[in-house]
């Protein structure tokens, strides 16, 4: 895989209190989740890959180089920070067209893709003309996207690009995301709204106290993370019995078991043990079977497993 | 890079970054609030001087226009104005979107610097041209040389005192309470100083420049000294105090809620 950013034993201390300890990982092109708690380390990171911040110890790449006073690099990297300041006294085109400026382009230039770049995060020609101290939060939403797409970056790093947009410019920014990572852009995203990076993104980051908890595409994830439980529902006629035998083979966690129904959902402790028993287990109980579903967990699940 | 074939590349360079940045600096100081605020602060002395002025008498006017507006309120203006150079973009949390563009931080000091500048000099020169205007309305002589020589030491004042407020904002929130210290320290203390030291203080270069204006040098007692060498001297301190300040934002790392507090 090419690799976009490359952290090798990076930590990073404010004082004594550890912000990032001692991780490493590789990021991709393509759409790759940053999922953790608050005070997990995910602003941390993120600032240290923009050149906010320097590591304290170990190492990271963007672009085989380091990000920090690197204007060579910057020039590649697209940045969306989570807070929703902007300065207030200025209009969009106007605060576009000076940061287009700042990133190298020329006045021509900076005027026309900062007006292409609001109409591409869908912000309305009638809003172009207020200050952004008069925006909505959705606005200034935009036009902080806006910002960090103007100048093509080969890296887009953003911290909750979604908050404060409505269901459809949720959709709007996502299409906009797809299409960048399609033409090969890494995009890295930090979003407390779960169900929206397991949609989007291919793989994940997951930090938490400072540490990659889990990284990879999701199902990697689910077979990394240690006592992950795969869950089924078994639909049957003697679900007690069922449960009972099951568990007496040492092979659950847990079940769930519906009164007055036939339904048994279990949570398997290990699948690599569980089912080459799993048809001895069932022809030893007599339960009959109607049907096995496999639940899969959603990111928000292996989120809350790996951070329980 | 996602570079389209019909864009033309960019090409990060300090002349694009200072139009950036001085769209940021006109914009943002062109509103009604920010525009009321420099009105009041170039026709608000003139305004006081001509309620308070007698007529026909320019000693009380070269008081008021030199001790009172060059070397107190100039100063405090930079201290004002630039002390906040970063500490403002840090408060609104706007820092982040210039630092993370391709500019070298000190690049980007000196620019905002330089714009900041730009625009506090257009107030005094301003203010310089209300102070003439009281002077008309007061029926009040300066000679010829006073005039010139009056613009020149309040362009290089506020050259120097700029780069002073913005060392001292990158230093402390507490910039103002030290640029005061500073000022009573330095520019008061070392001025009056009869030794070398004294070359040190901002003031004493630009009272060595009105100094040259035989009817200033005569109202205060000043001896002239050599033109070239205050504005040389005062520009080699000024870059001295801006280096100092493009170092700081280099190695500096700033975190919006901590950088709040110190």
């Amino acid at each position: 895989m090419n690799t976009v950013i490359e952290a090798t034993e990076l930590s990073r201390w404010y004082g004594i209190v550890m912000g990032l300890n001692n991780v490493s990982f590789r990021v991709g092109p393509g759409l790759t989740g940053l999922v953790g708690p608050n005070g997990a380390g995910k602003s941390t990171l993120i600032q240290i890959i923009t050149g906010q911040l320097q590591p304290s110890s170990g190492e990271l790449l963007v672009f085989g180089e380091t990000p920090w006073n690197n204007p060579r690099l910057l020039r590649r990297v697209g940045y969306c920070p989570e807070r929703e300041s902007l300065p207030v006294e200025l209009r969009p085109a106007d605060w576009l067209r000076g940061l287009a400026l700042i990133s190298g382009m020329s006045l021509p230039e900076a005027r026309r893709r900062g007006e292409a770049m609001l109409d591409r995060v869908g912000l309305a020609r009638e809003h172009w003309r207020k200050r952004m101290g008069q925006y909505s939060k959705g606005m200034r939403q935009r036009v902080k996207l806006a910002q960090a797409l103007m100048h093509d970056p080969d890296l887009l790093v953003l911290d909750e690009p979604m908050n404060g947009l409505d269901p459809m410019g949720r959709q709007e920014v996502a299409n906009i995301l797809k299409e960048l990572a399609r033409k090969g852009t890494g995009i890295l995203i930090s979003s407390h709204i779960l169900a929206e990076l397991e949609t989007l993104c291919g793989s994940n980051l997951i930090l938490n106290w400072g540490r990659i908890i889990a990284s990879g595409a999701q199902g990697d994830i689910r077979t990394a993370v240690k006592d992950w439980s795969e869950q089924l529902a078994i639909l049957c006629d003697q679900p007690e019995t069922l449960a009972r035998a099951l568990f007496n083979a040492g092979v659950l966690n847990g079940f769930d078991l519906k009164p007055n129904s036939e339904l048994l959902v279990i949570r398997i402790k290990d699948a690599e043990t569980f089912y080459p028993q799993w048809t001895r287990i069932l022809l030893a109980s007599g339960v009959t079977v109607y049907e096995v579903r496999g639940q899969s967990r959603s990111l928000q699940d292996i989120f809350e497993k790996v951070t329980a | 890079m996602n570079e389209p074939a019909n864009r033309e590349p960019v090409k990060p360079g300090a002349i694009r970054a200072l139009l950036g940045l001085g769209i940021f600096e006109l914009r943002s100081r062109t509103t009604l609030a920010k525009l009321a605020q420099s009105a009041a602060l170039i026709l608000g002395i003139p305004a006081m001087m001509l309620l308070v002025l007698p007529t026909g008498d320019a000693k009380p006017f070269l008081n008021w226009i030199v001790n009172f507006h060059l070397l107190l309120v100039v100063p405090l203006t930079c201290l004002t104005t630039f002390g906040p150079l970063i500490r403002d973009e840090l408060q609104s949390d706007t820092l982040g979107f210039i630092v993370t563009r391709p500019i070298r931080r000190h690049t980007l000091y000196l620019l905002k610097y330089l714009c900041t500048m730009v625009w506090t000099q257009c107030m005094m020169i301003l203010a310089g041209l209300a102070f003439l205007g009281v002077a008309f309305l007061k029926d009040l002589s300066i000679s010829g040389s006073a005039v010139p020589l009056f613009f020149l030491s309040q362009s290089i004042a506020v050259l120097a005192f700029g780069a002073v407020g913005g060392l001292l904002g990158l230093l402390s929130k507490k910039y103002m309470i030290i640029g005061v210290l500073y000022g009573f320290v330095v520019e008061v203390g070392f001025a009056g100083i009869p030794t070398n030291i004294h070359t040190l203080a901002i003031s004493h270069h630009l009272t060595a420049i009105l100094g040259n204006s035989a009817a200033l040098a005569g109202h205060f007692n000043w001896t002239a000294g050599s033109i070239p060498e205050s504005i040389g001297i005062t520009a080699a301190i000024s870059a001295v105090y801006l280096t100092l300040a493009g170092l700081l934002f280099t190695t500096r790392e700033y975190h919006h809620s901590d950088e709040m507090g110190k």
